[in-house]
């Protein structure tokens, strides 16, 4: 998908179909959450929540095509920025608002860092931020109590709530990406991706919306980590070390950065497999690994992809 | 590649919401088995803390296997047998526990929860879903037991052995400026060193230096250099196994070799000459001294000394205090289940473990509380013990027997010739 | 003090050094950021232990059997998936993050995921230097150390194969107009990569304990020097990584031990947004 020229999905203005599609998604979604037993809920849940992660990277990532790999250091902000909020008297509502403008504050100022970086200096440097921060919050133990974790305050005023919550916010960050990507942000987003420096040159004002772009995707990272911290009840460092900024860009890559639905995919791929198939921790990273690998090597669109050209295939045929 | 069209992407989301309906009315609910109760364990297979959970896992299933054996249990009538079924947390309660916590809990609907460690992380849990939890491990300091009322912990906590260690150090050993090397995100070693502080001060010791490592440290020079610029006569390492050894190896590697070194680990020969490696591990033990719960293998009770053959020869492993523990695990579930009549109410089995007897059959030799109860405030305890090392059986062996009250030490016992009968 | 400080860096550095020149080795001829190199370094050093605990082999023949072996399974790496994605420098991540799951778990099924220690048989002694003591297992690093960075410096500068992948490196097309076989230098940068991988595995293991995520973490340092000095520069990662050791050793003494590897990755933030081609490159490589 990156680097070859017209093979980005080019977004057509159209009728308000697709958020129609999404929405009807996201209440099966609810339903399959609601029915499931606890075990298999709390893994969708899991997964819609990094669809909400993944799909706030899509726009940096995605449609931008910079790969950042820091989006678990936004993710956990946003989860410890709402736990200690409300630790700190803040009613829920307005701990979630401060712990998004935390990240989105973080986000401008990384972006602002790597405004000149590009490709695998970006990913390196975004990279060793994630690390940077999660060393920093997981030995400041006054702040963050340390290994130990925060138990979470509950903000909803059920569980039932909270269960309807997830899967809409999961369905309103697909929507979003859809929407940024028919407004300008996501079309300048777009030939930033195609081509920077000719971007430059016509007059797209990139590091403007570079910048705009991060810190979306930091504001939408973070909304993810409140909710987990909401579901779970408790936060520990892990939720942000570095592996994760990295495993969430796999997510994406695999599932189809750059396309609406890639997130989804991609999430429940990397969520689903070690917890759905129950195999002890090793056997089910190896098989994650081998199937990255061989997914990004054979489709380079990530699933998306591929479940386009099965569409494509199938439409042909039928029309023969 | 083919651009995606707005109808597709409308086909594609109607026929995922189809999908997941169907799925939804597809999916299947379980039947239990009334006759087999199911013992829950969450424990630490893989991770850094994996030197606990396996042998925890092993002596729980002998414990299992030997009620089995026996015919099972009977409650209101039924006859019943024991199940184990434990899940790894990874050493990481707070990702992975959790998820395993809502398996066991809600799912499984098991009566009671045995967890060894990320007891805080479960609080939420544990409210929306109570029932009486059990740990077999976690001795952290401030007390698991503060997380929760359903919370009761099998083993003697902190402040009951680690004090121990700086009054043999002080009166045996007759060392008095230690330096502490600890890990310092981890609440055991933070526990540690606030109770060796504690006991320091109480016994006349000078605590001569305070060094913490981060986390995922694995050369320890600076640390260690940074400790010894303060000259102490002994070193305290705070910690797990799996922290603790590697520490005593690069003390070693740098040079030093005559100084006592302290911990709380409760470390197997196993697994010091696999940490340490062979044959390097004989001279770094030498001078290592263990201070934590009593020891299976030189208990005076028949049936303890047994469970420690029939450990061995099953396993091949050295087990340690927390063998014990495990093992007892499943003989305090039934006890409580059949003082409270029942297998599946999980308030009546909480009510009844809060002052339920010293079970029959156990090994740990639990030290009754008043009126011969197991829990004392939740916490049940035994003896604790300190180990030193016998480098010409290559072995550990006893030094001192002892019981903590308060900052006191009781029933002390120094055993000075422990290798003798090794 | 002041001696125990640089003592402590040199043995860092050396380990700093040997981890930046095998990363960016491979760097040089194709722009992958090479995660698996951990992976590598683990294998490598789960067969050397195999080697001589449970074959009995003497620790030499183990040393050497596990540098064969990182060699071969860097080799692979190259061959069934980097390969692929040579021309994709934005799905190098994916893979690299692939291989080194597949790696480290392959390594957790065959041999459990406990810390075991690779003992060699100066694993106890120590060398005194002034008032500054270093282990064996350190001063064995600096050997090995310095041994490699000769041999691969003579191999890189007169052999031809050496100054092929030099020439690779520098300009590939170029390379393959002047007739060089590009596939073939690729194969080669790998294996020698994996065996500075197995020498890794053989120098850092007895320091603290082989287990499947072993050289994760110092891996993050490896990339800080290939920063540094530039990517694809051996010379320049060389010298890289006895500056870093130092630094961070230095640090570690003299401010707080406790943020040792922080000053490193500082370090690497400050280089990548000021000057991402490295301290000593020259080349007009586009970084940004």
């Amino acid at each position: 998908m990156y680097g070859q020229q017209g093979s980005r999905q080019r977004i057509r203005l159209g009728p308000a179909w697709d958020y129609l599609g999404i929405a009807l998604l996201g209440i099966g979604l609810w339903v399959l959450l609601v029915v499931s037993n606890a075990f298999y809920s709390s893994v969708l849940a899991t997964i819609l929540i990094w669809t909400i992660a993944t799909s706030g990277l899509n726009i940096i990532a995605g449609l931008g095509g910079y790969p950042s790999l820091v989006q678990g250091a936004f993710y956990g902000v946003g989860a410890y920025g709402s736990a200690l909020a409300m630790k700190w008297g803040q009613p829920f509502w307005a701990a979630c608002i401060e712990a998004v403008l935390a990240a989105g504050v973080l986000g401008l100022i990384v972006g602002l860092v790597f405004s000149r970086t590009r490709g695998q200096y970006f990913a390196i440097g975004t990279l060793f931020t994630g690390l940077v921060v999660a060393l920093v919050l997981s030995n400041w133990q006054s702040l963050t109590n340390g290994l130990l974790g925060i138990t979470v305050e509950f903000g909803f005023d059920s569980i039932d709530r909270l269960n309807a919550v997830i899967p809409a916010a999961a369905a309103l960050s697909l929507m979003l990406v859809r929407f940024v990507s028919r407004r300008r942000l996501g079309w300048r987003l777009l030939t930033i991706l195609e081509d920077e420096d000719l971007a430059e040159h016509i007059g797209v004002p990139t590091a403007r919306t570079k910048l705009t772009g991060f810190v979306l995707s930091a504001c939408v990272g973070a909304v993810a980590g409140v909710l987990i911290a909401q579901y779970n009840g408790t936060i520990s460092p892990d939720l942000f070390d570095y592996y994760v900024g990295f495993v969430m860009f796999v997510a994406l890559s695999v599932g189809g950065a750059g396309r609406v639905l890639g997130p989804l995919l991609g999430s429940a791929f990397i969520v689903g497999i070690p917890d759905l198939l129950n195999l002890s921790s090793g056997i089910g990273l190896l098989l994650a690994g081998i199937i990255f690998v061989a997914v990004i090597i054979v489709i380079p669109g990530g699933f998306m992809s591929a479940i386009d050209a099965a569409m494509a295939a199938a439409s042909r045929s039928v029309r023969r | 590649m083919r651009g995606v069209s707005n109808k597709r992407l409308t086909t594609l989301a109607s026929t995922a919401f189809t999908a997941a309906l169907l799925l939804a009315a597809a999916t299947p609910s379980w039947a239990d088995d009334v006759k087999t109760v199911t013992v829950g364990a969450i424990l630490p297979i893989t991770g850094f803390l994996s030197t606990l959970g396996p042998p925890e896992r092993d002596a729980m299933q002998m414990g299992v296997e030997d009620i089995n054996k026996a015919g099972g249990f009977e409650v209101g009538g039924q006859r019943y047998t024991l199940k184990l079924k434990v899940l790894d947390d990874e050493s990481n309660p707070a990702t992975v526990g959790v998820t395993a916590y809502r398996q066991l809990v809600d799912v499984d609907k098991v009566p009671v929860l045995v967890i060894a460690a990320g007891t805080r992380n479960y609080q939420a849990l544990f409210r929306r879903s109570p029932l009486p939890v059990l740990n077999i491990l976690d001795s952290t300091y401030p007390s698991i037991l503060d997380v929760d009322k359903h919370v009761f912990l099998l083993r003697s906590d902190t402040p009951a052995y680690v004090p121990g260690a700086v009054w043999y150090l002080k009166n045996v050993l007759k060392k008095e400026r230690i330096a502490f090397i600890g890990a310092g995100a981890d609440p055991y070693s933070a526990g540690i060193e606030t109770w060796v502080k504690k006991a320091a001060e109480e016994y006349g010791v000078k605590i001569v230096a305070v060094v913490n490592y981060p986390l995922n440290t694995t050369d320890f020079a600076p640390f260690i250099q940074a400790a010894m610029a303060e000259k102490p006569d002994a070193i305290y390492l705070g910690g797990v196994t799996q922290e603790v050894l590697p520490v005593a190896k690069q003390l070693f590697q740098g040079g030093i070799r005559d100084l006592p070194v302290v911990h709380n680990s409760g470390v197997t020969p196993t697994q010091a000459k696999q940490i340490i490696g062979d044959p390097l591990y004989n001279d770094v033990m030498a001078n290592n001294y263990d201070f934590a719960g009593t020891l299976p293998e030189t208990s005076d009770n028949p049936a303890t000394k047994k469970f420690y053959k029939d450990f061995v020869t099953r396993f091949n492993q050295y087990p340690s205090d927390l063998t014990m523990w495990a093992y007892d695990t499943p003989f305090v579930l039934v006890g409580a289940m059949q003082k409270a009549g029942t297998v599946t109410d999980r308030d009546k089995i909480y009510q009844a473990m809060l002052d339920m007897p010293v079970p029959a059959n156990t090994i740990s030799g639990w030290i009754p509380a008043a009126g011969g109860k197991l829990f004392h405030d939740r916490d049940a305890q035994t003896l604790s013990e300190g180990i030193g090392w016998c480098t010409d059986k290559k072995t550990i062996a006893p030094v001192f027997v002892y019981f903590m009250d308060g900052l006191k030490v009781t029933r002390e016992k120094v055993v000075a010739d422990g290798c003798k009968d090794r | 003090m002041l001696i125990q400080a640089a003592v402590n860096g040199i043995v860092l550095g050396s380990l700093f050094a040997l981890l930046g020149v095998g990363l960016t080795l491979t760097y040089g001829v194709m722009e992958v950021p090479n995660f698996a190199q951990a992976g590598v370094i683990t294998l490598s050093a789960y067969a050397m232990l195999w080697l001589n605990q449970t074959a009995a082999c003497p620790f030499w023949i183990a040393a050497l059997g596990g540098m064969v072996v990182g060699g071969i399974v860097s080799v692979l790496t190259e061959r069934i998936a980097y390969r692929f994605v040579r021309t994709r420098p934005l799905a190098a991540p994916v893979v690299a993050l692939g291989l080194l799951l597949i790696l480290d778990n392959t390594a957790l099924i065959l041999f459990g995921g406990d810390h075991v220690s690779l003992s060699p048989p100066y694993a106890g002694d120590v060398i005194y230097v002034g008032s500054a003591r270093v282990p064996a297992v350190g001063v064995a690093l600096i050997g090995t150390t310095a041994v490699a960075l000769i041999a691969l410096w003579l191999f890189l500068q007169h052999t031809r194969t050496g100054r092929a992948i030099r020439a690779v490196s520098q300009n590939a097309e170029a390379a393959a107009i002047l007739g060089i076989r590009l596939e073939r230098q690729y194969v080669v940068s790998f294996f020698i990569s994996g065996i500075l991988a197995g020498l890794v595995a053989f120098a850092y293991g007895p320091m603290y304990a082989v287990y499947p995520y072993m050289a994760d973490a110092i891996l993050l340092n490896a990339f800080v020097v290939v920063v540094l000095g530039g990517l694809g520069n051996v010379a320049g990662a060389a010298v890289s990584g006895f500056l870093l050791g130092l630094l961070e050793s230095f640090g570690a003494i003299y401010v707080s031990a406790a943020y040792q590897t922080l000053f490193g990755f500082g370090v690497l933030l400050l280089m990548i947004v000021l000057r991402p081609a490295g301290l000593f490159t020259n080349r007009s490589r586009r970084v940004a």
